[in-house]
């Protein structure tokens, strides 16, 4: 409970900033808006250009789009400021502030991710997914739900996990590049269904590096042609997260407080 | 052109120090590489065919690595280090240099650059090379290209410096950027293949200098069929140079404007 105190407390700060600069907060979103809208639209026009990949139509392909929106859009405005907020407190040197708080510093790192600029790639993928919905005449009851949002909550998860090891090494190494550019360029694999892929690669990306269980099973569970073949994956998510987080709580003894 | 050079060389040695970070595009390229070669091999397969708007499969699969090949070439930081010291005051310390911000900034870009081609674009090219062969290259395309990104540099750079005065004006520019950068992925064709727009949005396109920053370069680094022959070179290479030119006339002019009214408090 403490922690959604925390975010929540954390998000208001962020709104009224966000709100200081009215003009340039809502350009922003027009500009993360229209960077969300290249992935669907490139998929757009492919499929109008040529027959597409096999076992998808246009409007399953733009379902799957509208999910992954959706999907970076809930990440994003969750948890879409933490790298940024942990880089800037290492190189400033004030990590050892957040030691002192009264909040665990892992919980005080994942309540201060909130970014509002990604609410335009929510509305994007909110507005592609029922446009889809409808457009295929989906019937979508309350197991569907569930199975959906359980894929979105592995996503998070996964990615929180992924983002712990990243804070882990800023922390201690102070300065690691574009990491997080790594971490999202890894997450590209969640754009497309896993019949594009070779059999193997598949099972990779099903099981050791579970991306098709965020957005591809969804939009197979919306399609009702979902397998259990993501349990595995399912698991793997879950395992990273707490991994992770062991690996956060063995290092945070060892830092020195010196750099490091 | 000594001060120039020693600008370069300054940039050059600090750079050096984030090698890391200028390496990482080697690790996140394979996997953008990865994830076309899967996605192009399928729909080729599925579409029975071995062309698609006009590229085979090698040249649809290395269009987004030729695109970042040309990204790691011309990006430069000009836009953000001008309104960074607009908005702070400190551009008072660049008024007082005996050499104008606009060859300064281009002196920083230079050498930024130039740590970028060997730490990124080199490497990346003999890794990328070994996961897909660009069998499409030739040695004529190569040097056609060489030639063409030094003009793509030059506009990209005068268009971040007047995105750069725009701070003057507006205080915060971040947005401007941001849409600047958008406008380039969907209309300079680094994100998508123009061949895909409908007719008339490509002769509108034209008319705009962002597609001579990207899809010409990347043509002839594919060594695309539209790229053949030397009429096609020299109108591009023109018409770059036409823009070049207007561009830099807009700079001085901007800057004249623009660097009356700073008051050098931030």
């Amino acid at each position: 409970m403490k922690i959604i105190r925390l975010f929540i407390w954390n998000a208001k700060i962020r709104i009224q900033r966000n709100m200081a600069y009215r003009v340039d907060f809502l350009v922003g979103m027009i500009v993360s808006l229209a960077e969300a809208s290249i992935g669907p639209l490139f998929q757009y026009l492919l499929f109008t250009n040529t027959k597409g990949y096999p076992g998808w139509t246009i409007d399953q392909v733009i379902l799957l789009q509208g999910l992954v929106l959706l999907f970076l859009g809930i990440r994003g405005l969750l948890f879409g400021a933490i790298g940024g907020r942990v880089a800037n407190m290492v190189w400033r040197g004030e990590f050892d502030r957040l030691l002192t708080l009264p909040y665990k510093p892992l919980r005080s790192i994942m309540a201060s991710g909130f970014d509002l600029s990604q609410g335009g790639v929510l509305a994007v993928g909110m507005f592609l997914t029922i446009y889809a919905g409808v457009k295929l005449q989906l019937h979508v009851g309350p197991i569907q739900i569930l199975l959906a949002l359980l894929g979105f909550s592995c996503g998070i998860v996964l990615y929180l996990g992924f983002m712990i090891f990243y804070c882990t090494v800023m922390v201690m190494v102070t300065k690691i590049g574009r990491i997080e550019e790594v971490i999202n360029t890894l997450f590209n694999f969640i754009s497309y269904p896993a019949e594009i892929f070779t059999h193997t690669l598949r099972t990779v990306l099903m099981t050791v590096l579970p991306f098709m269980v965020i957005v591809y099973f969804p939009t197979q569970v919306l399609l009702s042609r979902a397998t259990m073949a993501v349990i595995p994956g399912i698991l793997v998510c879950f395992g990273v997260f707490l991994l992770s987080f062991a690996y956060w709580n063995q290092m945070l003894k060892k830092y020195t407080s010196a750099g490091g | 052109m000594r001060t120039l050079i020693e600008i370069i060389k300054i940039e050059f040695k600090e750079d050096l120090q984030y090698t890391f970070a200028f390496m990482m595009s080697i690790i996140v390229q394979p996997i953008i590489l990865l994830i076309n070669i899967a996605l192009f091999t399928s729909v080729y397969a599925y579409n029975n065919t071995s062309q698609i708007v006009g590229y085979d499969l090698g040249q649809m699969i290395w269009y987004m690595t030729s695109a970042h090949f040309i990204w790691v070439i011309v990006f430069n930081f000009a836009d953000y280090r001008i309104s960074d010291r607009v908005l702070s005051g400190d551009l008072n310390m660049d008024l007082l240099r005996p050499l104008s911000l606009f060859k300064y900034e281009l002196g920083i870009a230079i050498g930024l650059r130039v740590t970028a081609f060997f730490t990124e674009l080199i490497p990346g090219l003999i890794i990328f090379s070994i996961i897909y062969f660009p069998s499409f290259m030739s040695g004529i395309s190569v040097v056609k290209f060489c030639v063409s990104i030094l003009f793509s540099f030059l506009i990209m750079y005068m268009l971040n410096f007047l995105t750069g005065l725009t701070a003057f004006k507006l205080q915060n520019n971040a947005s401007i950027t941001g849409i600047k950068v958008i406008l380039m992925s969907i209309l300079g064709g680094s994100a998508i293949p123009l061949e895909f727009f409908p007719v008339p949005v490509r002769q509108v396109l034209m008319f705009l200098p962002f597609e001579y920053i990207f899809y010409w370069p990347i043509q002839f680094f594919l060594n695309t069929q539209s790229s053949h022959g030397l009429n096609v070179f020299v109108r591009t290479i023109g018409i770059q140079a036409v823009w070049v030119v207007l561009l830099y006339g807009l700079c001085r002019w901007f800057w004249h404007k623009a660097s009356r009214n700073f008051s050098a408090v931030g």
